[in-house]
């Protein structure tokens, strides 16, 4: 009589460790009576006979299918950790080579457990494919004659013959979840690839002195520099490049290409006529530099924040005319990861700067004169850059 | 006598100092002493000495007559103050050569003090026949300056020749026959000087000389200014005024018997210029004679079509009218303001002299108002509103002198922009008369 058994198989079977349930439907006869799932997805067999059932269990398929899915228990855990590892990496802006180094060894290690796993499941596969070949005229009802007529090997076979429907459903199913396993190392790859991009991941690398390529970076400044007696609001755009460790020079460096724009208001009060208020008025001196410079980072307080000093050098290309324009930078950065800011002070030096002094003239028009003169003065500004 | 010498010095220079207006320091002490470089010879009537002296200032030279003999002297001659006569060895006339400067310090008035030549001796010009009685003659030299000549019986200064560059400066030509003698085609700078108490004449210009008059004083001479032949001196015009002084000389004082024409705008006469005429007799102390086939241009009457300072908007002049004639001498002043906050009102006893956007002349203001005084208001000003400038500072002013019946005045209203830079709105310049 046949019987319909209802096992349920409790798999693990998301690299997100998620817990999935899937309910299996198995047909067979009374003899015998497989209860699986209950253990992380291994198959135990219950017989009315004991030994029959001594036996069942002791059948090498059985066995190695419940070795197979106790390795594929052990990788499912091992790919719910690295998961949670990596999510804790994701989320760590103080992530470094090492750490992902780390995190790619142990995927490293997983695939190849995978790969073994996988060999190992068609290799069973393959066996039970040969057995069932050869005890394709077995029948319902002789399962007992022909275990003592041609011993444990056609027992066995009578078995997966009594279990093929179960066992075709469940190595289906760990070659479902081996699949599953596969695409999620492969994302698992792809999620460290992206981590190793970000701006915190490459920050530590350059300054640990790790970096093997050119890095780029896209700036933006804003701030004011002191000139004229007054704050004169400076923007600037600029592109700096880290590169890998000088290694003659032991230092850690980056140049930069920029181009910036001072918007100088510049008060002017005179005296006119004796007794009259003075008149002030506001001279705009427009200056659009184009800059090169470099920084040398120096310090590294920890792994969020570092000082940098630098040069700059620049040439007008806007407003006033042939501007030389130097500067001296010392900024401290601190960087997460997706960004980097900096508090920048500077000192800014101008060649020439060219201004208007009036001298009001009693009898007649004032006399407007332009000066030319070198300046300089403090810059302070935030720049927050981004790859 | 030499003091009675050092107070005839300082009335001349005085005189200059409060007529004249020079355009250099006045002389008084504390201004700056003549240049002293290396390349200078010091001389000095009282302590120098011509046989052991070597023309450095520890030991100067006693003579300018010795001095300029030496192939070693130098191109400045530095005489300290003092008489330079032939007491002490001078020789006349003393005749100052291409390339050098004969200079002095400047009149110390609070010492009495000045270099004075006196003297004078035969001078045999190539330009003019007969032998002259000269005390210094200037023959191409560089500068003459602040240097006191008397010839009692002669020219007290000859300029044989002279360049554009030249420059005769603040210096008196005092009591001579003649002040100053211009020959040939001499055509110095003549600037600050007083010609004064000559017998004849104060200046005499012969030939083709074309001088320039600048700040000079010529009073109280027999003629003023002589001038023959195709002498054509400049005076100063509309557009710049020489600002000379010509005034109180006996027959009269400026005497034109040549050919060329010319323009005395900007001169100072003894009669407002329009109060008198041009006459052909030089007797009574007229103004200005002209018996030669020259003519005179004295009088500048101002243009109403075309204003003082090129500017967007004319203000109009509503009190005094153009060439009005007014009988007091303390009279308001009224016009149409462009109600800029800046505006200045200007009078002067001279037509100004205007460049590009400014007035440059600063010598003849005699009364101005401006808006920063706090007094008068938006188009008006009353007399006691404004001040009197004393110099060029528009900051060193005094309560306002007023007006001299019998002279006319030139006015003019500007106003600037709310910068203070442009003029933004100008008057034409405008001018009235004060009535006797």
């Amino acid at each position: 009589m046949r019987q319909v058994l209802t096992g349920l198989l409790f798999i693990a079977c998301s690299a997100h460790a998620e817990i999935r349930v899937e309910k299996i439907t198995v047909t067979t006869n009374a003899i015998c009576s497989p209860a699986t799932g209950v253990n992380y997805g291994t198959i135990n067999v219950y017989c009315t006979d004991p030994d029959l059932e001594e036996k069942y269990r002791n059948l090498p398929g059985l066995t190695k299918y419940n070795l197979n899915m106790e390795k594929l228990e052990l990788m499912r855990t091992h790919v719910a950790s690295m998961v949670t590892e990596l999510r804790m990496k994701e989320s760590d802006s103080r992530v470094t080579q090492k750490n992902i180094s780390r995190l790619r060894d142990n995927l490293r290690q997983t695939e190849k457990a995978f790969s073994e796993l996988w060999r190992g499941h068609e290799e069973l596969r393959f066996q039970l494919a040969a057995v069932m070949a050869k005890l394709s005229d077995f029948t319902q009802g002789k399962i007992e004659s022909t275990v003592k007529v041609i011993g444990e090997s056609v027992a066995q076979a009578v078995y997966e013959q009594q279990f093929q429907k179960l066992s075709r459903s469940l190595y289906y199913d760990i070659d479902k979840k081996l699949k599953d396993y596969r695409d999620d190392l492969e994302n698992l790859k792809v999620r460290v690839d992206a981590l190793q991009n970000d701006v915190s991941f490459l920050m530590n690398e350059f300054l640990e002195g790790n970096l093997k390529e050119n890095v780029g970076f896209f700036g933006l400044s804003i701030g004011g520099t002191y000139l004229s007696s007054a704050w004169q609001p400076r923007i600037a755009i600029e592109f700096e490049i880290l590169m890998p460790k000088i290694r003659l020079l032991n230092a850690r460096a980056s140049w930069f290409a920029g181009l910036s724009h001072i918007n100088w208001k510049e008060k002017q009060s005179y005296q006119t006529l004796p007794g009259s208020s003075p008149i002030e008025v506001i001279e705009n001196n427009e200056v659009t530099l184009l800059s090169i410079g470099s920084r040398l980072y120096m310090f590294e307080w920890n792994d969020e924040l570092q000082t940098y000093m630098g040069a700059t050098f620049g040439l007008s290309v806007l407003g006033e005319e042939d501007t030389f324009n130097y500067g001296f930078i010392m900024g401290t950065e601190y960087f997460r990861k997706t960004s980097r800011i900096a508090l920048e002070l500077r000192w800014d030096g101008f060649s020439k700067i060219e201004r208007e002094e009036t001298t009001f003239n009693p009898l007649g028009s004032a006399t407007v004169t332009t000066v030319t003169e070198s300046l300089n003065g403090w810059y302070v500004g935030i720049k927050v850059a981004f790859r | 006598m030499l003091k009675s010498w050092f107070t005839i010095v300082f009335i001349l220079f005085y005189s200059c100092i409060t007529g004249c207006g020079g355009r250099e320091g006045s002389g008084r002490a504390g201004h700056p002493a003549a240049p002293e470089t290396s390349d200078t010879t010091f001389v000095d009537a009282t302590t120098g000495n011509d046989a052991t002296g070597d023309g450095t200032r520890e030991k100067p030279y006693q003579t300018i007559s010795h001095t300029l003999l030496l192939t070693s002297t130098k191109s400045i001659i530095k005489i300290a103050h003092g008489i330079y006569d032939i007491s002490i060895g001078e020789q006349f006339p003393i005749v100052i050569p291409a390339g050098k400067s004969l200079t002095a310090d400047p009149i110390d008035l609070d010492a009495d003090s000045a270099a004075l030549i006196r003297g004078s001796g035969e001078f045999d010009s190539e330009y003019v026949n007969g032998v002259n009685t000269v005390a210094v003659v200037f023959d191409d030299a560089d500068s003459l300056k602040n240097v006191v000549i008397e010839a009692t019986d002669g020219i007290a200064l000859w300029v044989e020749r002279a360049t554009i560059n030249s420059e005769i400066v603040k210096s008196g030509l005092y009591a001579s026959q003649v002040g100053l003698t211009l020959v040939n085609d001499a055509s110095p700078q003549i600037i600050g000087n007083v010609m004064q108490k000559n017998q004849l004449n104060g200046i005499e210009l012969i030939g083709n000389v074309s001088p320039i008059f600048l700040n000079n004083s010529i009073k109280e001479n027999n003629i003023g200014i002589v001038i023959t032949d195709s002498a054509s001196p400049k005076f100063g015009n509309s557009s710049g005024g020489g600002n000379n002084s010509i005034t109180n000389n006996t027959l009269c004082d400026f005497r034109h018997t040549g050919k060329s024409d010319m323009n005395t705008v900007g001169t100072l006469w003894d009669q407002d210029i329009f109060e008198f005429t041009i006459t052909n007799s030089c007797t009574g102390g007229a103004n200005i004679v002209v018996d030669g086939i020259g003519f005179v241009d004295y009088q500048f009457i101002p243009s109403t079509n075309s204003l003082l300072f090129q500017s967007q908007q004319r203000i109009r002049m509503d009190q005094p009218l153009y060439g009005e004639v007014i009988l007091s001498q303390v009279p308001s002043f009224e016009w149409a303001s462009s109600g800029a906050h800046l505006t200045m009102v200007m009078i002067w006893s001279q037509p100004p002299v205007v460049g590009l956007s400014e007035i440059t002349s600063t010598e003849n203001i005699y009364w101005l108002w401006h808006s920063g005084l706090g007094t008068g208001g938006t188009g008006y000003a009353q007399f006691d509103d404004g001040r009197s400038l004393q110099g060029d500072d528009i900051t060193n002013t005094s309560p306002p002198q007023p007006f001299e019946k019998g002279r006319s005045y030139y006015w003019a209203v500007w106003e600037w922009d709310a910068d203070g830079k442009e003029i933004y709105a100008s008057s034409s310049l405008n001018y009235f008369r004060v009535s006797n």
